[in-house]
């Protein structure tokens, strides 16, 4: 494997030491997130690191049970009992976006529950007319001011801007990875992609830029040799677990192009600033993330159907959390179009935090063996 | 003579029925409940009495509890076992703040002000991962029995934490990693920790800290008691000779004992079929 | 054991049933209709000033439950892929479009031609509602609102995106049905609306007295009232009619229960079990009433409307009601209220479909408990999924709470 992708798939499972060094090093304030709809450049602009927050896979639930009722996303809960454990002592606050419910009223219990750090929330807006994208910059300046008093400093436009061709030139770097699974085989594998995006939550994006110019250097002078008889797309919310991403590609199977929160929603659509207005550049991309709670089951079709024609994918699978509301509402109608107008086979898979991957996996190869041609 | 009071628990598990006179224990029995709720009662109570030599008329009041409390034809008062066992911990240890009650059915924490007074209670939401079933279960699947299990967990150096908190899904996990050749007491003490972890969180929404006094039949699994020890210091069960099972049930012979010392004449219209 | 008693019910309850039943008529029959959503929902006032005819399928879960229906709607819907995690009112309709059976309950909802939505609740409508949208095809209309997390604080463009959103759906609307959507029409439809909600204000005051005039059946029935009828002469008649009959209760002393019956008075926390509402009775046989409700007292009816200035009202109906703003502000409400009400026990409902009203009521119960110095349950359950409701194990916490209050 290339020695980037080692770097790469390190700082993900080792995220907490990294982060926990680089605010050693640096001194940098650290804001956590929930959900792709969080405008970061916002928080980078500010000098503070954002940090995509995700539950690290390696205790049991005990102490979340007392705020979250178990009929919540289990990833969502996971991740609280994380923070009440102190899991997190690099963190100096959240913002939680307006998403779904659990995520949307963690802001008060964690602002009852950490008083001492710095709190807010966005109201993204679940729409992407022209009154929504106002409405979204001005809910985006609200948050600069509240940013502002936090650091003392300003956030300048310039700053705002710059900060955005920094994140541009990532989600350009992410796509072009991004666009190797196109090709026969694909010259990644789900899983590496999947690390690859991943470490993009936890390092600072200026030095994950050089680290992805480096990995399309590596990779285009050395193409690994990876075999995919099956051509997969992985859609749903959160699709967190990396064992997940590797048991489906332990067999013959690859997965070749994904829409999910820590997938390519993250960097499928660039800031285009034309009016010299970063705040409303931010909000219409910010709009158009296709979520599970904001977007449409007509605009999920449209987005997952192109992706499907473009990377020629032979089948798909849903993998929903436990509880993701959003996701699973969505599900049917859009299973129903996969199947109807795109005559493309799917699998629904449920999962869960710590979940066992052998029953899923049987269901998997069995998948994947009736799609063999 | 002391008048004679009786307490029967009908559990969804087992049915205990203990004879109680001047606070003092006559005697006891305990049975598995069955599917007929009343006909172990009748049983339970039936033995109670051979082992002290009495009969049924001998008894001046009774007050029925547990899951079962209604469907006894033992015209007795029935109160919910909570109260009773709160009545039952605070009676055979005065400064019992708490009590952890891990039943089949249900875990619940209680948390006790003076004289066992219920002070707040909660159980555990639906799911069986939260109760002595999930041992059970496990138990069951793997061909041991409970004593063993028990045992095997607390003779385990080691502790494989076992990942779904769902009860079928954790049966597969862990048939198909003893396949794998993982080993089988750290997996039974990952079994044991796992249930543990849940009910020191479901004890941790009370905010409970002190003197906790544990009962039901999970309270008699050793390897359960140490994983809970681990969690919190300061767990205990009843004192040496009282089977922690029994506490509802002596908890239900002392408020007999009460109520029939406020209105005897309402409190002793004890009857029962062909009685 | 205790005795089950049966009470007499206020007489407003049969005038109700019978706009219930009417209403469940007219939307078999009257054209166009539109689906609604209950919530805090600035649309019914706009769709009765363009005389569309609305149906409100979560009114229609809560008469399904009633009727024992729900648990065999909610699982066809799953034989359709939608999920358990997902609300059972969406679950309730969902089942009955795809599979209604003969006799489905007051006959059906019928089938919209509008479809008109707000994000004043939660994910699950919206979700529900594009769902609709594509089994049915009918254009969808959605008016986006701001959640209001800090009500205290709230950003003045908040206002304004809620009025400009709700100026742009009267014209999608009006080019949806043809209609042209008057000013004065709609004056009209707030300011019929306004004097429901002062009604209602004054009604709920007089849950303070004791004994308690109403239970709360007779205040969910009367909700039915509130938001289904707001806008209408109708609906103004009926609350009123409620009002004067509750009035006249109070001032002769009149309760559910006698004054020396009446031993406490309990907060109930979420909606309650639409399949069970006996529970009820089983609390005021036992000398409990609840004269306080978050679902009844902070939801909805909250909003002051002023004719004179029809969006402006609806804008802020939109952001006010509890489903739009945050756990914070309900705490708020539920401490200052319980006191006002004389409350002295909590049962909070943590409904496993209903998110926007769960999600944080663990530690609302927790600062109730402690500030309040009361005592409260929580019980897991699902406001129309029958199939959730355990009735051993409720009653088993239900029981071992009162024998706590004794």
């Amino acid at each position: 494997m290339s020695s980037v992708l080692e770097q790469m798939s390190s700082a993900v499972s080792n995220a907490p030491a990294v982060l926990q060094k680089m605010k050693r090093n640096t001194g940098c304030r650290m804001i956590g997130f929930f959900h792709p709809v969080i405008p970061e450049e916002l928080i980078y602009a500010a000098g503070i690191h954002p940090v995509r927050l995700f539950p690290y896979f390696d205790d049991s639930i005990t102490l979340a049970d007392s705020q979250l009722q178990t009929f919540l996303c289990s990833y969502l809960r996971a991740e609280w009992d994380q923070i009440v454990k102190g899991k997190y002592p690099y963190l100096d606050g959240a913002i939680i976006p307006r998403s779904c419910e659990a995520v949307t009223f963690l802001y008060q219990t964690w602002r009852r529950h950490n008083p001492y750090q710095f709190i807010d929330y966005i109201n993204v807006p679940w729409k992407r007319s022209e009154n929504a994208i106002s409405f979204f910059a001005k809910e985006l300046g609200r948050v600069k001011r509240d940013l502002e008093k936090f650091t003392g400093r300003e956030i300048s436009k310039d700053s705002l801007s710059s900060a955005i061709e920094v994140y541009n030139r990532n989600r350009e770097l992410l796509k072009k990875v991004h666009d190797l699974r196109k090709s026969k085989p694909p010259f990644i594998s789900g899983l590496q992609a999947y690390h690859v995006v991943m470490s993009s939550f936890v390092l600072d994006k200026r030095e994950h830029n050089g680290l992805l110019e480096q990995l399309l250097t590596e990779l285009s002078r050395r193409p690994q040799s990876l075999k995919a008889e099956v051509r997969l797309l992985l859609s749903g919310g959160c699709v967190i677990d990396s064992r997940l991403w590797g048991m489906i590609e332990s067999g013959r199977a690859m997965i070749v192009a994904d829409d999910v929160n820590n997938g390519s929603r993250t960097f499928w659509h660039f800031v285009e600033d034309r009016t010299n207005d970063p705040l409303e550049a931010l909000a219409k991309r910010y709009a158009t993330v296709p979520c599970g709670f904001n977007t449409s089951i007509a605009d999920r079709f449209k987005y997952i159907s192109e992706m499907i024609t473009e990377y020629e994918a032979n089948g798909v699978i849903f993998a929903i959390n436990k509880n993701c509301e959003s996701e699973k509402f969505v599900y049917p109608e859009l299973d129903k179009k996969v199947k109807d107008k795109l005559h493309v086979p799917t699998l629904n898979i449920e999962t869960d935090y710590l979940i066992d991957m052998a029953p899923l996996r049987t269901r998997v190869e069995a998948f994947v063996e009736s799609l063999k041609v | 003579m002391a008048l004679m009071f009786a307490g029967i628990d009908i559990g969804s598990a087992s049915t205990k029925a203990i004879l109680m006179a001047d606070s003092q224990i006559i005697s006891y029995h305990i049975i598995p409940s069955g599917s007929d709720f009343a006909e172990s009662s009748q049983v339970a109570l039936d033995e109670a009495l051979n082992k002290s030599n009495s009969a049924f008329k001998d008894i001046a009041g009774a007050v029925t509890t547990g899951y079962g409390r209604y469907i006894t034809e033992i015209n007795a008062e029935a109160v919910t076992e909570i109260t009773c066992a709160a009545r039952g911990a605070s009676f055979l240890c005065a400064d019992t703040k708490a009590i952890v009650d891990i039943g089949g059915q249900d875990t619940k924490v209680i948390k006790i002000g003076k004289g066992g007074r219920v002070l707040d209670f909660v159980l555990n939401d639906k799911c069986a991962a939260g109760t002595g079933r999930f041992i059970e279960r496990i138990a069951t699947s793997l061909g041991l029995g409970l004593d063993e299990f028990a045992a095997r967990s607390v003779g385990s150096m080691t502790k494989l934490p076992i990942s779904s908190t769902c009860t079928v899904f954790a049966e597969t996990e862990v048939i198909s990693r003893i396949s794998k050749g993982e080993s089988l007491d750290g997996i039974i003490r990952g079994v044991h920790s796992a249930l543990a972890a849940r009910i020191y969180g479901l004890a941790q929404r009370l905010k409970i800290q002190e003197a906790v006094v544990a009962c039901g039949g999970g309270a008699l699994n050793a390897g359960l008691m140490k994983e809970l020890r681990d969690l919190t210091g300061d767990i205990t069960l009843p004192p040496t000779g009282i089977d922690p099972r029994l506490l509802p049930a002596i908890g239900a012979a002392l408020i007999a004992t009460e109520r029939y010392a406020l209105n005897p004449v309402k409190h002793s219209k004890l009857s029962r079929p062909g009685v | 054991m205790v005795e089950k008693k049966k009470r007499e019910r206020p007489a407003f309850n049969r005038s109700i049933a019978a706009a219930i039943s009417k209403h469940y008529k007219d939307v078999q029959t009257n054209k166009p209709m539109a689906y609604l959503l209950m919530a805090s929902n600035p649309l019914v006032e706009i769709a009765y000033a363009a005389r569309i005819q609305p149906a409100f399928p979560e009114n229609y879960a809560c008469a399904c439950a009633a009727g024992h229906a729900s648990a065999g709607y909610c699982e066809t819907a799953e034989a359709y892929n939608y999920s358990p995690d997902i609300c059972s009112y969406c679950r309730n309709h969902l089942g009955y479009i795809y599979g209604p059976g003969e006799n489905p309950p007051t006959g059906g909802i019928g089938e919209p031609d509008l479809l008109l939505i707000t994000s004043s609740a939660c994910t699950h409508y919206f979700k529900w509602w594009d769902a609709l949208h594509e089994i049915y095809g009918k254009p969808l209309i959605f008016i986006n609102t701001p959640r209001v997390m800090e009500p205290q604080s709230k950003p003045d463009f908040y206002m304004d995106y809620a009025m400009r959103e709700i100026e742009q759906a009267i014209g999608e609307i009006e080019k949806a049905v043809g209609v042209k959507i008057t000013n004065d029409k709609l004056s009209e439809a707030v300011k019929l609306s306004g004097e429901v909600v002062d009604y209602w204000q004054k009604l709920l005051e007089m849950q303070k007295a004791v004994p308690c005039p109403m239970d709360y059946s007779d205040l969910s029935n009367a909700l039915f009232v509130l938001i289904v009828l707001a806008g209408t002469q109708e609906g103004v008649d009926l609350m009123r009619e409620t009002y004067n009959e509750t009035k006249q209760r109070v001032n002769e002393g009149k309760g559910i229960l006698s004054k020396d019956e009446e031993r406490h008075r309990l907060l109930w926390i979420n909606i309650p079990f639409w399949y069970k509402l006996g529970i009820f009775g089983y609390f005021e046989d036992r000398g409990c009433v609840f004269p306080l409700s978050d679902y009844t007292h902070h939801i909805w009816g909250t909003t002051r409307m002023d004719g004179s200035k029809p969006i402006e009202s609806l804008a802020r109906k939109a952001l006010e009601g509890e489903l739009n703003t945050s756990v914070d502000d309900q705490i708020d409400k539920l401490l200052k209220d319980a006191k006002e009400y004389h409350i002295d026990g909590v049962i909070a409902h943590s409904n496993r479909s209903c998110r926007v009203l769960s999600v944080g009521m663990l530690d609302a119960v927790d600062i109730i408990r402690e500030e309040l110095n009361i005592p409260a349950l929580v019980l897991d359950c699902d406001h129309t999924d029958e199939r959730v409701y355990s009735d051993a194990e409720i009653m088993n916490r239900i029981d071992a709470f009162l024998e706590m209050l004794a």
